[in-house]
């Protein structure tokens, strides 16, 4: 009895979402038909995600491969030092470029009119 | 050569802003280079007291050896006010950046170039190292 009222209540909930879901996605195709500015804010996002993955990955290897220098020569730091802060601040401004890409995606579209 | 870098770099960027200034005849693109280079700077910043603070802690570490866990009380709170400093320092950062696009309203493009400053310095810095290799 508990089981048959467990089951039923699931299935109205399933039959509530899946009314709700196709209304709910006509509202947004209307709103998003041929709207690029939506798309731009899209991008946007997927782009700082993308560059914020591949900035971390290549700066996380590269102070793990100079800790691990300094650790093996600790009379090289100087030199590691310099060339570590070098790449990172290179890699840095391929994510502040795509920052600023994706600001002006978000707040100067130039796809809207 | 950090700080050869850095010098090139602002060299570059003031380079890069007087071209804009010439090429648009307006005052918002060298101002937005200017305002990228700043942000190149900024960054920069931070990641040089974040590696100089890493750098002291790897040279502690391996001078003191396997013993060196006896700093560890220590060492633990001020790595935690060095990722502090670093992220608080990004967050300007990025607040600076919508500050000046959206605020300011500078040239994106310009902006865009003024952070390229570091990328054309750093190969500034290859090419005159190349040349010093082939000389020698």
């Amino acid at each position: 009895m508990r089981t048959s009222r467990l089951v039923l209540s699931l299935m109205s909930v399933f039959v509530l979402v899946g009314l709700a879901t196709p209304a709910y996605a006509q509202e947004a195709a209307a709103a998003a038909s041929g709207s690029a500015a939506q798309w731009s804010i899209i991008t946007a996002g997927f782009a700082l995600a993308i560059a914020a993955f591949g900035a971390a990955l290549g700066q996380g290897k590269a102070v793990a491969s100079a800790a691990e220098a300094i650790a093996r020569n600790p009379g090289a730091a100087g030199e590691i030092r310099g060339a570590l802060i070098l790449g990172l601040v290179l890699i840095e401004s391929l994510v502040i470029y795509v920052l600023l890409i994706s600001l002006i995606l978000f707040f100067l579209n130039p796809f809207v009119g | 050569m950090i700080t050869r870098v850095a010098r090139d770099a602002v060299v570059a960027c003031v380079a890069i802003a007087l071209g804009f200034a010439l090429w648009r005849r307006n005052v918002a693109s060298p101002l937005g280079v200017l305002g990228g280079g700043l942000l190149m700077a900024m960054s920069s910043w931070a990641i040089r007291g974040t590696v100089d603070d890493l750098v002291l802690r790897f040279q502690g570490l391996s001078r003191r050896g396997p013993e060196g866990a006896t700093a560890g009380e220590t060492g633990r709170k001020s790595a935690g006010f060095t990722l502090v400093k670093f992220f608080t320092r990004h967050g300007i950062v990025a607040l600076a950046a919508y500050g000046m696009m959206v605020r300011l309203r500078l040239d994106p493009v310009g902006m865009l170039a003024g952070v390229a400053s570091v990328a054309v310095a750093g190969a500034v810095e290859a090419i005159r190292d190349l040349r010093w290799r082939r000389l020698l």
